[in-house]
């Protein structure tokens, strides 16, 4: 999905890459790959995925799966999901 | 303004900051770099963004003055000024000068400086110029120099309302260091974050400011009313984990991050935070510096800030439902 960059980042390249989702989210689940990618920036972590939880809940994480996320990459998506989860309601475990 | 550089007062961009207020920006902008064998790529951003800055409040039609003046010895210097494209990307004197030498493959060399107006582009010129730094593939830290150069353009896109959009300018050195600036002629730190509620009371000085906006989730639209939020930011939201991030980056790898807004400079080191008075930005600007054999994890950096926030039961688990395969 993201070829030849070891960081992806950019407050704009999470909003274009969140409509993406979101419009193959309306079809149903989706499957995120981020093999090859190091990192991530926070706010590319944040204007992706954090509008899709403030917006759906935690329900929503049960259609989206994230693949071959690096130690990097999932750092950055769960302080996004701690974060925008804590503010939109009350987290489970 | 008549700003003449000599060797003796200092060229690095320090000396240039504490010697010239830079906020008052009337009349012509001469600077003559005299007889100067050597500056760094900080000054030279520096005085780029100022003639973009003057180029922009004075625009030449509306001048009563000469034009501005940029006096370079016949040196090295004047080749180097050249290679980094700074009289082609200062509007005050593209086309006027004339290449007196061959132009080679910039890769691994150095970087031109670049000016970015949009935050569509950050990705991509991020990547543009860790492509350059890091053109032979053998180097680490591609991947961290990325990082901090995204979040600090799209910082200084989205925070300062800068009249010139924001300047980029990065070098490779020989002893495993990459120093880069990103500067904006933009409102301040100290003005952006008085917007913020939570923390408008404790800014009394740019100083006091800028050690604010070290702070991981003081700049964060998580503070901000929503309607606030949407308005200021147009829809983009901020965890106010870039600066913080970077600074730990650059100080853990034996670098620095310094940040100069207003007469204030606080400088993060491995060992201290230094503090420093100049006369005048008007705007902001970031000078990094990041040793690349002794990268510091981003995400082991992004956790400690992480349980800065998180409450008890919460500590390294992921949400239910979030899956990673």
């Amino acid at each position: 999905m993201f070829k030849d960059e070891k960081c992806i980042g950019g407050k704009a390249s999470g909003s274009f890459f969140r409509n993406e989702v979101e419009i193959k989210l309306a079809k149903g689940p989706v499957l995120i790959d981020f093999e090859g990618v190091d990192l991530i920036t926070q706010s590319f972590s944040d204007e992706f995925l954090g509008p899709i939880l403030a917006h759906n809940g935690q329900e929503i994480l049960r259609q989206i799966k994230f693949k071959n996320c690096s130690d990097g990459v999932q750092a950055a998506i769960l302080s996004t999901a701690h974060r925008f989860l804590s503010d939109a309601q009350s987290i489970s475990h | 303004m008549n700003l003449i550089l000599n060797y003796s007062d200092g060229t690095d961009h320090d000396s240039l900051l504490r010697r010239i207020d830079f906020t008052n920006l009337s009349g012509p902008l001469s600077v003559d770099m005299g007889i100067v064998p050597f500056f760094t790529p900080a000054t030279l951003t520096i005085l780029f963004g100022i003639f973009r800055l003057h180029h922009h409040l004075y625009p030449k039609e509306e001048r009563k003055c000469l034009p501005s003046s940029f006096k370079t010895p016949d040196t090295d210097v004047n080749r180097y000024v050249q290679r980094v494209n700074f009289f082609e990307s200062c509007p005050d004197f593209k086309s006027q000068r004339e290449e007196s030498f061959r132009r080679y493959d910039e890769s691994g060399r150095f970087v031109p400086i670049t000016v970015i107006n949009s935050l569509e582009k950050t990705d991509e010129i991020a990547q543009k110029i860790v492509k350059v730094i890091f053109s032979q593939g053998r180097l680490p830290g591609e991947a961290e120099v990325k990082y901090a150069l995204t979040e600090l353009m799209d910082n200084a896109l989205q925070h300062s309302q800068s009249s010139i959009g924001c300047v980029a300018q990065t070098q490779l050195y020989p002893n495993n260091f990459i120093e880069g600036i990103i500067l904006d002629c933009g409102i301040g730190i100290r003005k952006h974050l008085s917007g913020n509620r939570a923390v408008a009371s404790e800014l009394a000085t740019d100083e006091k400011a800028i050690e604010k906006a070290l702070q991981p989730f003081v700049s964060g639209t998580h503070n901000q009313p929503k309607s606030e939020e949407k308005a200021k930011y147009g829809g983009y939201h901020n965890a106010g984990l870039g600066l913080s991030v970077c600074s730990k980056l650059m100080s853990l790898s034996g670098g620095f991050l310094q940040v100069i807004s207003g007469d204030a400079s606080v400088k993060v080191t491995p060992a201290s935070i230094q503090k420093m008075r100049v006369a005048g930005w008007p705007g902001t600007l970031i000078v990094f510096r990041i040793n690349n054999q002794k990268l510091a994890r981003i995400p082991d950096i992004i956790r400690e800030f992480d349980l800065l926030k998180a409450k008890g039961d919460t500590l390294g688990k992921a949400p239910q439902g979030l899956e990673f395969v």
